[in-house]
């Protein structure tokens, strides 16, 4: 199923004192191909955490002596960018909507419908996935600008502001022909074939 | 005190109004003034009237005494014009020697003092015989006086006086000179001169001249003569007359000698002067008294007035009794109270209108017991009746009623109607009453939505595993291992369940104290485990410490949980308001000794304000904001149905301490 679009190192992170429902979860989320990993408090699984994890976390809001709400917070301190869905109990949506308040992808109300809560994990895993993704292409476009000289960044900026060649020229002060060489060698540099894909490419940049 | 006259001046309605002062009274001191004045006006006319009357009476003697002198002094000198008269004819008829002459003439001058001399003169004015005899000088010394022809020339006829002449020794005389006619021819004179004092020394009596002075002066005015022991005042009364021959030119005067007024008549103007001015000083006095009682009574009246109505504005019923029980004073409160006026009860002796009927014999007692003074200082509460009927309680504190003199007159009672506060009692207590029961059911409901929140946990594994296994079945890849895996899930979350509902069940179902040997640290220990979650949503670290070597107690387990839920809970939400990582509630049960049990609960909030902690275990006290004040109410009552007792102390943390104390079960072997 979707479980197959899934990077292979993204897991659901269960945080729950309770080990009976700890357990049942994992045996859910495996009965859909997803892996999990239980910590039986948010100080555990604080430990374990580092910004290279990938996947989801699920937290109940009421545990020991750290929430999940504090557990999100110190998460997004750590530099996180895991999305994150609270289980609340009944009469907790107070606490719910000082989640969501806070960043956290959703809250799922106890006792919850299995499948329902395994799409929304699975789903908040895709995004982190994406977000993964986009942080990667970013580095390379990062990496591919700093390859071009400070003559060519300038005429790259203008380019992108979809200004002509000859217009690019009388405002640097420059021949025609140089800007073509220029604008021959931002190609080749970035990659691309064209301007509309040079900007395309500059899009993920902002 | 000004204040409260200030004030009493105010509530118009409360000062009795002094009474006017009749006008009469007012202007009675002015007229006591000018009747003083008046009858000191009269006295001095009185005396000034005297007075005049007196000088009248004085002058009238005084003329009186002017016409006797004059009398005596002209019958003088007749009789004795006469004597010598008598004596001229004799020389005139040739019988008479100059020796028999003179031996007459002495006799003369021995009866008539006021002669000073006598002579015979013949035609050439030579003295044939004189008195005083043989003194030849005297006739030289003498020879002028008579040979004044004033004297001598003007004489004619029988004899005639002279008018009045000073001798050469400056005193004044007179001179009677007669002619010896013997046969038809003159044959000489016989001179005699009266020297006029020595007249006026012999005529004028004793008791005119102690008075007056007589004077005689010559027709100059210029005085001749005078009888007199001492100057008379120029101012002093006069009274003079021209007298008539043989002194014809001589004028008597009598002068009054300066008036002495009477010791007697000086005293009494000046008795009467301290008389009146000592009683214009009377009056002034008894003025400034009256004045000052005035003020006195009015400050009296002010007082009475004020205490009255500080009586009257006292909400207490006051009332005074004497030593039989008869009502000697009540106030307006008191009236009001019974709704019998002052004058109804005044005098009254018990029973009293006022007491209710149906109570009679306990009044009667109460009264008597008060009468025998065996109340003194202890209220005592009675029920009285209205005059329309209706009953009130009332609580009464009597106090000896002791006058000025110390001794004992009666007794004084203060009322007070305390039937709202009874009321308001006997409502808190029914309040109390519903409220328990409906404490009850609030904690069960509360207890019963916890526990069911609980439920969640083992209902959404179960619901989980469920969800897991629909999954893998049509996939039927599942293991042995993966099924047995989620069967034994199921079955411990469906049992642990299970657990929940019975627990709830088990709180609910008993509702009748039930008690039963038990061990304490149990109900302590669930409890603990009802709140557990309630504990770890506080994330409260909660401190538990049970005796393992606890005597057992008879109670009811649910009632007794219910305290300590009651209690922990408590301390829970006395925590809200502290830092996590000082939340700490401290649960201890222990022996201790063999017949009692005590449990504690001490918490690490904020502790009970002193105000309140004493009336913490009163129904409706509640530090809450949302409290109802029941909760402790209630535990009280129950560990006071098991014979214990709870008790708050604060805790050294700064937090509450709650601890009971219940005897252990009697051992019945």
């Amino acid at each position: 199923m979707t479980a197959l679009s899934l990077p292979p190192d993204a897991k659901v992170y269960v945080v729950d004192d309770d080990a009976a429902l700890r357990d049942a979860l994992s045996f859910l989320l495996r009965s859909r191909g997803v892996e999990s990993v239980g910590f039986d408090s948010a100080e555990a699984f604080l430990e374990a955490f580092h910004t290279g994890l990938r996947g989801c976390v699920l937290t109940d809001v009421r545990m020991g002596a750290m929430s999940g709400l504090q557990l999100f917070s110190r998460l997004v301190d750590a530099g996180s960018q895991l999305p994150c869905i609270v289980l609340t109990g009944h009469g907790d949506v107070p606490m719910a909507v000082e989640a969501l308040k806070k960043g956290a992808r959703d809250f799922i109300e106890k006792p919850f419908d299995g499948n329902l809560l395994v799409d929304k994990l699975i789903a908040a895993m895709l995004d982190d996935a994406k977000t993964a993704e986009t942080g990667r292409s970013r580095q390379t476009l990062a990496e591919k600008i700093a390859t071009l000289s400070l003559r060519e960044q300038e005429v790259m900026n203008l380019i992108q502001a979809g200004k002509l060649n000859k217009v690019i020229a009388d405002e640097l002060g420059i021949a025609l022909r140089t800007v073509e060489a220029h604008r021959a060698k931002i190609f080749e540099k970035m990659g691309v074939r064209s301007a509309v894909e040079l900007a395309n490419l500059l899009a993920v940049r902002s | 005190m000004t204040i409260a006259r200030r004030a009493l001046a105010f509530e118009t309605g409360l000062r009795s109004k002094r009474p006017e002062e009749p006008w009469i009274a007012r202007f009675a001191p002015l007229g006591a003034g000018l009747a003083i004045l008046l009858i000191f006006f009269l006295l001095g006319a009185l005396l000034l009237l005297l007075d005049r009357d007196e000088r009248n009476d004085d002058r009238q003697q005084l003329i009186r005494d002017v016409l006797w002198v004059e009398q005596a002094l002209q019958f003088q000198f007749d009789s004795e014009r006469t004597r010598l008269l008598r004596l001229v004819k004799d020389i005139s008829e040739g019988q008479m020697t100059p020796e028999a002459f003179t031996a007459q003439a002495k006799q003369y001058a021995l009866i008539l003092p006021d002669i000073i001399e006598i002579a015979w003169l013949d035609e050439s004015r030579t003295i044939v015989a004189s008195v005083p005899q043989g003194i030849a000088g005297v006739e030289n010394r003498a020879a002028p006086d008579l040979n004044n022809s004033l004297v001598l020339e003007k004489v004619e006829g029988q004899g005639a006086f002279s008018p009045p002449f000073v001798r050469a020794n400056g005193q004044a005389a007179l001179a009677f000179v007669a002619p010896i006619v013997t046969k038809e021819r003159s044959a000489g004179k016989v001179v005699a001169i009266f020297a006029l004092d020595l007249v006026l020394n012999h005529q004028v009596p004793w008791w005119i001249a102690e008075k007056r002075a007589v004077i005689l002066k010559d027709s100059a005015g210029k005085a001749l003569a005078t009888r007199s022991t001492i100057q008379p005042d120029e101012n002093a009364s006069s009274y003079g007359i021209e007298m008539g021959a043989p002194l014809r030119g001589l004028s008597l005067m009598l002068a009054s000698y300066r008036e002495r007024r009477g010791l007697a008549q000086n005293g009494l103007v000046v008795a009467m002067v301290v008389l009146g001015l000592s009683a214009a000083a009377g009056l002034v006095a008894r003025e400034r008294q009256l004045r000052k009682r005035r003020a006195a009574e009015a400050a009296l009246d002010e007082e009475h007035a004020f205490r009255r109505a500080m009586e009257n504005s006292l909400l207490v019923g006051i009332r005074a009794r004497d030593l039989d029980g008869k009502l000697l004073y009540a106030n307006q409160a008191f009236c009001k109270m019974v709704g019998y006026s002052v004058a109804e009860l005044v005098g009254r002796a018990p029973p009293m209108p006022y007491w209710v009927p149906e109570q009679y014999e306990l009044t009667r007692r109460a009264h008597d017991a008060v009468l025998a003074g065996q109340t003194i200082g202890q209220g005592l509460e009675l029920k009285f009746q209205h005059r329309d009927g209706t009953k009130f309680d009332v609580l009464i504190y009597e106090a000896p009623l002791v006058d000025a003199q110390g001794v004992q007159r009666g007794w004084m009672g203060s009322v007070l109607d305390i039937s709202d506060r009874k009321r308001a009692e006997e409502f808190a207590r029914a309040q109390a009453e519903r409220m328990q029961h409906t404490a009850r059911l609030v904690t069960m409901g509360e207890m019963a939505s916890l526990l069911a929140h609980d439920l969640n946990q083992p209902l959404a594994a179960i619901r989980s595993y469920q969800t897991g296994l629909a999954n893998r079945v049509p996939m039927a890849d599942l293991s042995r291992e993966e099924i047995d895996l989620a069967l034994r899930g199921i079955g411990a979350s469906a049992e642990r369940a299970g657990l929940i509902v019975r627990r709830v069940h088990d709180f609910i179902k008993k509702s009748e104290p039930h008690l039963e040997p038990m061990q304490l640290s149990g109900a302590v220990a669930e409890a603990l485990e009802l709140l557990g979650p309630e504990i770890q949503k506080m994330r409260v670290i909660a401190d538990v410490e049970l005796d393992a070597d606890m005597p057992l107690v008879r109670g009811d387990r649910v009632l007794l949980q219910q305290v300590l839920v009651n209690l922990i809970r408590n301390g829970l939400e006395a925590m809200t308001s502290v830092p996590d990582d000082l939340r700490r509630l401290r649960v201890e049960a222990r022996r201790v000794s063999a017949k009692a049990v005590a449990v504690s609960v001490t918490d690490a909030g904020t502790g009970v304000p002193p105000a309140v902690a004493d009336a913490l275990f009163q129904p409706f006290i509640s530090t809450k904001p949302a409290g109802m004040g029941m909760g402790l109410s209630i535990c009280r009552s129950i560990i006071e149905l098991h014979g214990g007792h709870i008790s708050y102390t604060p805790a050294e943390s700064g937090g509450s301490r709650f601890s009971f104390q219940l005897p252990a079960a009697e051992n019945r072997t």
